[in-house]
């Protein structure tokens, strides 16, 4: 079912590192050349910790630290000499339901490493925990905080394991989606993008789906006039003002009573090509229309 | 209570690392590996002994003795001490003597 799935966990494994402060153990991940993600409760007030990375001994530096309830996240660099040749986890945010998940790090009874897996089973969102979530069935041990989550559908990390369920049995966990991470650090996922595009160990095992989504994802060159005609082919009038009202606000803003569809499709249009936001739009038709996103997936890029 | 039990590491006062069985309370918690320090405990043991004396000193007995039994857990990862019942039925057990 999963095609390369064991190489893929085998350079996941590659990708984390055991981290180790005065008073607290765990797991952290290279999300881009020399620069590790982690929980913040991990390293908690530390400003150096210990690094391992393959068993071998490394000094880490905190680069920044976001310890609030809303985010739990921290970066890592190296004082003086850092790991060569490490990889670099390839990220997407796309979870869902059942999803099967896999995460791998260094807990109390397995410090050496420990393999654990997961089914995605819904989104948690509030005031004190912003969006975590949730897995079920897999059992969380004390030492995998800053794990990273591999999506096993998408061969892409989609979260950070933060929180076990019960650390007895396997109740499940909670995880950080990747996409809060990104919309603190932007400049890092473009790090990230940019060793992949040198560095072919993960991509390498992505199917020929993941590949075009990732294009998709990456591209700023689209043809507007193509995304116009699948937007328009795709929605009803009453579909495009539901996905404007709850995905593109600004835009449902601008229309008024007696609108005709075409003109809301043209506001549309300038506001994604204006902001960057083409892929978000064509996501969304991917999902509400598959087979005219199948049609039309091909000629949606200009040609560079 | 649950009666599951889990051994954690613990330091005590002269900085010695000690492992020690506790009962986890809850179950949600971050899972980062922490060693925890004993004081959370002498730190209970402090406060309900100061409560009991406030409370004996203004009744004013001629003897008294207290007994309580402590045990440890862990909640939300934090070392804790739960209050809970000796070789009795009481899990705070007060003999005051005023002949």
């Amino acid at each position: 079912m999963y095609e390369n799935i064991d190489q893929l966990i085998e350079i996941l494994k590659e990708c984390t590192v055991r981290l180790k402060t005065t008073n607290e153990s765990g797991t952290g991940f290279f999300i881009a050349p020399g620069t590790i993600l982690t929980c913040a409760h991990v390293v908690k007030e530390a400003e150096t910790l210990n690094v391992f990375w393959k068993d071998i001994l490394y000094k880490g530096k905190v680069q920044s630290h976001l310890k609030s309830p809303l985010l739990d996240l921290a970066t890592i660099g190296f004082v003086d000499s850092s790991p060569q040749n490490h990889p670099c986890v390839y990220t997407d945010k796309e979870t869902t339901l059942s999803d099967d998940l896999y995460s791998y790090g260094y807990t109390d009874e397995y410090p050496n490493g420990d393999s654990v897996t997961f089914q995605f089973e819904g989104s948690y969102r509030d005031e004190f925990y912003q969006n975590l979530l949730k897995l079920k069935a897999g059992h969380v041990r004390p030492g995998l905080s800053g794990a990273p989550l591999l999506n096993l559908k998408t061969k892409a990390v989609c979260g950070i394991i933060k929180r076990t369920r019960d650390r007895s049995s396997d109740l499940g966990a909670r995880a950080i989606p990747i996409e809060t991470f990104f919309s603190q650090w932007s400049d890092i996922l473009t790090k990230q993008k940019d060793f992949h595009r040198n560095d072919s160990r993960w991509t390498s095992l992505l199917t020929r789906e993941n590949q075009l989504q990732d294009e998709l994802n990456s591209s700023n060159n689209f043809n507007s006039s193509i995304i116009r005609k699948m937007v328009s082919e795709s929605l009803t009038d009453r579909e495009l003002n539901d996905l404007c009202f709850d995905e593109f606000p600004r835009v449902y803003d601008q229309f008024s009573e007696g609108m005709a569809k075409a003109a809301k499709i043209q506001i549309l249009i300038e506001f994604c090509s204006r902001q960057r936001d083409f892929p978000k739009l064509i996501n969304f038709i991917k999902v509400a229309n598959p087979n005219n996103f199948a049609r039309y997936r091909n000629s949606l890029k200009n040609l560079d | 209570m649950d009666s599951r039990t889990e051994i954690i590491t613990v330091t005590v006062a002269d900085g010695k690392q000690i492992k020690v069985e506790v009962t986890p309370i809850g179950s949600e918690e971050d899972v980062s590996n922490s060693i925890q320090s004993f004081e959370q405990v002498t730190g209970a043991i402090e406060g309900i002994a100061k409560s009991v004396l406030g409370t004996i000193e203004r009744i004013k007995p001629k003897k008294a003795v207290v007994e309580f039994g402590l045990e440890l857990a862990t909640e939300s990862g934090q070392l804790t001490a739960l209050l809970v019942k000796g070789s009795g039925k009481a899990n705070l057990k007060i003999s005051l003597e005023w002949s």
